[in-house]
């Protein structure tokens, strides 16, 4: 017998422990890259869009390919929701994702503030800003998070 | 802290894996939930059922059929629950000491 009486029931509570811990952060290390908070973060994104829209209304031709993308990207969005099987807790926050989720909130903030500055000079150079920065800062705070998943599965496979 | 402090309805493993799943999600899925905890949909419904009648858990259905879902959520009575078993838990398992071994 390798465990006597009185450290039996000690390894059976910390393995107990441990595993309540791990499933604690499942909701995190499971979800998809864009938590559901940020939806409206991505509303902020959806209103800069349509402020590109209606600054490039009447140059006409502009206008169908600025649609076919909010379609797309509310689609996406849906689709996102949908397959979605546990929304993270925020205020369990596994101390690993606050880089990439205050990370995402701050770089938000900044395309949007430039792309407004922006598109009060000229309209089109706002709106390209905005595809590629909002692309670029969505490219990287997805790695930022999987980064985070990663980190956190090996904290908690550690303990 | 001791043995008697821990909540003897999160202590089975299984309401107590169902517990730390929901305490970091603000609402989870029967699916999402049944798969990390590898158990049968009876035995999962019988484990949250038991968590709902002591006002831990918040289960909402929605739909019929295929097209329904059935969806769980820690309350805030849930919720301290878990957080002071985590707590007893942790204690004794940090203060108990481990009886060494007899050398051969």
């Amino acid at each position: 017998m390798e465990n006597t009486n009185e450290s039996a029931p000690t390894h059976s509570l910390a393995t107990d422990l441990a595993e309540a811990d791990r499933l604690a952060t499942a909701a995190w290390t499971n979800a998809d890259d864009m938590p559901p908070w940020m939806y409206p973060a991505a509303g902020l994104w959806f209103a800069s869009t349509l402020v590109c829209l209606r600054y490039v209304w009447q140059n006409g031709w502009f206008v169908v390919p600025l649609a076919a993308l909010l379609l797309l990207e509310g689609v996406a969005l849906g689709w996102i929701m949908r397959r979605r099987a546990a929304q993270p807790n925020l205020r369990r926050m596994p101390p690993e994702f606050r880089r990439p989720v205050f990370g995402y909130l701050i770089g938000l903030s900044v395309v949007i503030g430039v792309s407004f500055l922006l598109i009060e000079i000229s309209p089109i150079i706002g709106f390209v800003f905005c595809a590629i920065a909002s692309t670029a800062g969505l490219l990287v705070y997805r790695s930022h998070w999987y980064r985070a998943v990663d980190s956190t599965r090996q904290r908690v496979a550690a303990t | 802290m001791s043995i008697a402090d821990l909540d003897p309805v999160i202590h089975a493993p299984k309401r107590l894996g169902v517990m730390a799943l929901l305490a970091g999600a603000d609402r989870a899925d029967f699916g999402f939930v049944k798969d990390h905890l590898d158990i049968s949909d009876s035995d999962l419904s019988k484990q949250v059922k038991a968590l709902a009648e002591v006002g831990y858990v918040d289960i909402r259905k929605r739909g019929h059929g295929r097209s329904g879902s059935t969806t769980f959520k820690i309350t805030r009575t849930g919720q301290r629950a878990y957080d002071a078993h985590v707590a007893a838990l942790r204690v004794i398992v940090e203060t108990t000491v481990d009886v060494p071994e007899p050398s051969q």
